[in-house]
């Protein structure tokens, strides 16, 4: 299983390709993510987490150390591990080796010294950081632009950060040919705010707080994953009700971020009544979501060994009753819709990709459902009160904008039909702790995976006997995905750029980590480069 | 025909139907929410466990009276909340052992408001409140100043304080603008003194000092003008 505590597979640094590759061969083929952890006696320790499609997960560990510690890529094998490992790169300092990809930030602002020490070692503080990114220039518009003509006739449009066509700070560059994407260089990063690093320095309990606000539309996935990761260290078990109030709490969540991004998609294949409707109904699930937790967005509810407050049975069954009704304006939404010529030949065929291509960048959630596997975390590796209910997984056999919305559509029902099976099975008891949890967290290691409205999402936590986690490692689902949408770009119409991207369901914030610089075939660029080659231009 | 009348029926039926958006009152001061801390200070104890649980870290404790343990007079501490930090979880009243701390049904917004007041208790930078106190200090020298100029019946030429000026009717020009100017060199040149000063004797000037040196010097423009 992939919750629990981490038993891991030693495997020496030269063998690492092989180990991968034969893992893959036999059935763990999608990669997790990498951590990397300082284990504070000048060694690294990379953690490989490899997951099957059923919900077995293997985790491979290589121990580096020296001056330069370096890791073989393994982009050949899996294009989708290359963020995954200039994450470390930039975090960690350890060199990939023969993944062509250049030096450069991926991360961190370009702007953080080469030579400063990467800044998630344990022998660097949130302080020195901090000094060293207040004392550097950060703001060169060289960073924000691109000078890469391919030819004389391509233009590049710069788009980005700061865009009416997004919602959150991204930049791409587009090398364009009339209307058609040539080239489309992501670069992210533009709200990385150190969580990981943050999270070392506090307590559990205060951690679960910070941890929510790595995203504000799917927080209680955040602070769930984290706390079902310490509770395993702890060997805390949550009441039945907990878990059925956790699950309650976070399908709400799944039906305010799907319709949310429903109401975007249409946005931006200018069916603005959509927008409308969609998020109309939303409001009832919002004041849902308030009247049970106290809070529409950070619910602050998932805590430590339960819930922070019990939900009555009879309110659980009148929201149960208000969701049948959103049900029935949902389906109403989903005819219309789907019925709806212009829409329908709106995104039909819009950012078209295969199986193939999903498993190769590791795509997770709808994005995977869409292209035919049923990856869905909720049922192949049940969580909370998962496994006590019955429900379909929506899967359509080729991922485009429209079957995103089927999928997403079908989900919504699917959240809804959960909901009313939660709240007839509720089971009586107390689902808040006596007290918190304030105490140490003894050695260990675990990690935890749910289905957030995204997609996978992955906690990884060491604690070593302390009031703090040694260690918190978050994999968002939008890292994989966004390197599928960035490769889809590729062409594509310049119109529907804000339509593919927004498909995906990206969460900037929550990725927050990524500084891309890609051309979806063999080498990339970092922009340092890419100002060079532009020149004396300026 | 039949589409007109049924749109201009449809817009007559939208028109009365009220609207579907909500008033901010309504959404801002409903019960559902989690509500905002308050303290109740005769029952806080003073332990700071509040301070230590609050995630993130907008409870300070402060000293804010006396308390007699064992016959000993000590310093009784209590949380003071950062409105602006605040979260607005209820984490500091879930872990009060008095349950001193309770969250009172209302709005973040209202408690910000409120919170307003406590602001000026947060320490200015230095600089800041020295161009305040100098700001106000000028300002009053210069309002008595007018108060106390001579005002002859026979002309209104002795109404400015300065310069005499000349008389003006309407009441948006009542101040001479060379006045005007007048003021605002006196103030730079106050503020210009005052920086002197505090550079060369540090942060801890009273207000005292700045009044006198902003009093000296506009007397003294007041005389060079006046000659």
């Amino acid at each position: 299983m992939g919750r629990g505590r981490v038993e891991k597979e030693q495997v020496p640094v030269e063998r690492l390709r092989e180990s991968i590759a034969s893992a893959m061969e036999s059935g763990f083929s999608h990669l997790v993510t990498i951590t990397c952890v300082d284990l504070g006696d000048g060694n690294l320790e990379l953690v490989y987490h490899l997951s099957s499609l059923d919900g077995a997960v293997r985790h491979l560990s290589v121990r580096v150390g020296g001056k330069s510690p370096a890791v073989p890529s393994l982009a050949q094998l899996l294009p989708g591990s290359s963020f995954y490992e200039r994450e470390n790169r930039d975090l960690f300092g350890v060199r990939i080796e023969g993944d062509g990809s250049p030096g450069g930030r991926f991360i961190l602002p370009d702007c953080y010294p080469e030579s400063a020490p990467p800044p998630l070692l344990k022998s660097v503080s949130a302080a020195q950081v901090r000094e060293l990114l207040e004392s550097a220039a950060c703001a060169r518009d060289s960073y924000f632009s691109v000078g890469a003509p391919l030819s004389p006739e391509s233009v590049v449009v710069p788009f980005g950060p700061y865009h009416p066509a997004l919602k959150e700070p991204e930049h791409i560059a587009l090398v364009v040919e009339g209307e058609r994407i040539r080239k489309a260089f992501l670069r992210i990063g533009f709200v990385h705010r150190g969580i990981e690093k943050a999270a070392e320095s506090r307590t559990f309990l205060r951690d679960v707080f910070l941890l929510e606000r790595v995203c504000g539309i799917c927080s209680t996935h955040h602070a769930w994953t984290f706390v079902e990761a310490v509770e395993s260290l702890l060997g805390v078990e949550p009441p039945s009700r907990a878990a059925f109030l956790r699950t309650l709490i976070a399908e709400l969540e799944r039906i305010h971020s799907h319709a949310l991004w429903l109401g975007l998609v249409g946005y931006w294949a200018g069916f603005e009544t959509l927008f409308m409707w969609v998020w109309g109904l939303r409001e009832a699930v919002m004041d849902i979501l308030e009247d049970a937790t106290g809070n529409r967005v950070h619910k602050s509810f998932v805590t430590i060994g339960g819930v922070r407050r019990d939900i009555p049975d009879e309110k659980v069954r009148g929201y149960a009753r208000k969701l049948a009704e959103v049900g029935r304006g949902i389906s109403t939404i989903m005819e219309e819709v789907l019925s709806n010529d212009q829409f329908v030949e709106r995104t039909r065929g819009v950012g078209r990709y295969t199986l193939e291509q999903a498993r190769k960048f590791c795509a997770v959630g709808p994005v995977r459902r869409a292209a035919g596997d049923p990856y869905d975390i909720r049922k192949i590796e049940p969580y909370g009160a998962y496994d006590k209910v019955d429900f379909p997984v929506a899967v359509t056999q080729e991922g485009d904008v429209l079957n995103l919305v089927k999928i997403r559509l079908e989900e919504l029902l699917t959240s809804i039909q959960i909901i009313s099976q939660l709240a007839e099975k509720l089971p009586s008891g107390n689902p808040v702790p006596a007290r918190y949890f304030m105490g140490t967290v003894p050695e260990g290691e675990a990690c935890a995976r749910t289905e957030a409205p995204r997609g996978e999402l992955f906690y990884y936590v060491k604690s070593d006997n302390k009031h703090n986690p040694y260690r918190v490692k978050i994999r968002t689902p939008t890292i994989p995905n966004i390197q599928l949408a960035a490769s889809l770009l590729e062409g594509a119409m310049l119109s529907d750029l804000p339509l593919i991207v927004t498909s995906i369901d990206p969460c900037f914030s929550c990725m927050d980590r990524v500084l891309v610089i890609r051309d979806g075939s063999s080498h990339v660029l970092t922009f340092e480069e890419l100002a060079r080659m532009r020149g004396g231009a300026r | 025909m039949s589409e007109y009348v049924r749109a201009v029926l449809l817009g007559v039926r939208e028109a009365l139907a009220g609207r579907l958006t909500e008033p901010i009152q309504a959404v801002t001061s409903n019960e559902r929410g989690r509500g905002v801390p308050v303290l109740d200070s005769e029952k806080c104890l003073g332990c700071g466990l509040c301070a230590r649980s609050c995630p993130p870290a907008a409870i300070k404790m402060r000293v804010s009276g006396k308390r007699v343990v064992g016959g000993r007079e000590v310093p009784k501490q209590e949380p003071f909340f950062d409105y602006h930090s605040c979260i607005y979880c209820g984490m500091c009243a879930d872990v009060c052992p008095a349950k001193a701390i309770r969250m009172v049904k209302a709005s973040p917004l209202d408690a910000v408001q409120g919170a307003l007041p406590q602001l000026l208790v947060i320490p200015l930078p230095p600089q800041v409140t020295t161009f305040l106190l100098i700001l106000i200090a000028v300002a009053l020298v210069y309002w008595v100043s007018g108060r106390l100029a001579p005002r002859g019946s026979h002309s209104q030429t002795a109404r400015e304080p300065f310069s005499g000026g000349v008389p003006l009717t309407a009441a948006r020009l009542r101040y001479y603008a060379a006045d005007l100017m007048t003021f605002a060199l006196f103030l730079l040149l106050a503020e210009a003194l005052c920086l002197l000063l505090l550079l060369a004797g540090g942060e801890s000037f009273p207000f005292g000092v700045l009044l006198v040196a902003a009093l000296v010097i506009f007397l003294q423009g007041l005389i060079l003008l006046r000659r």
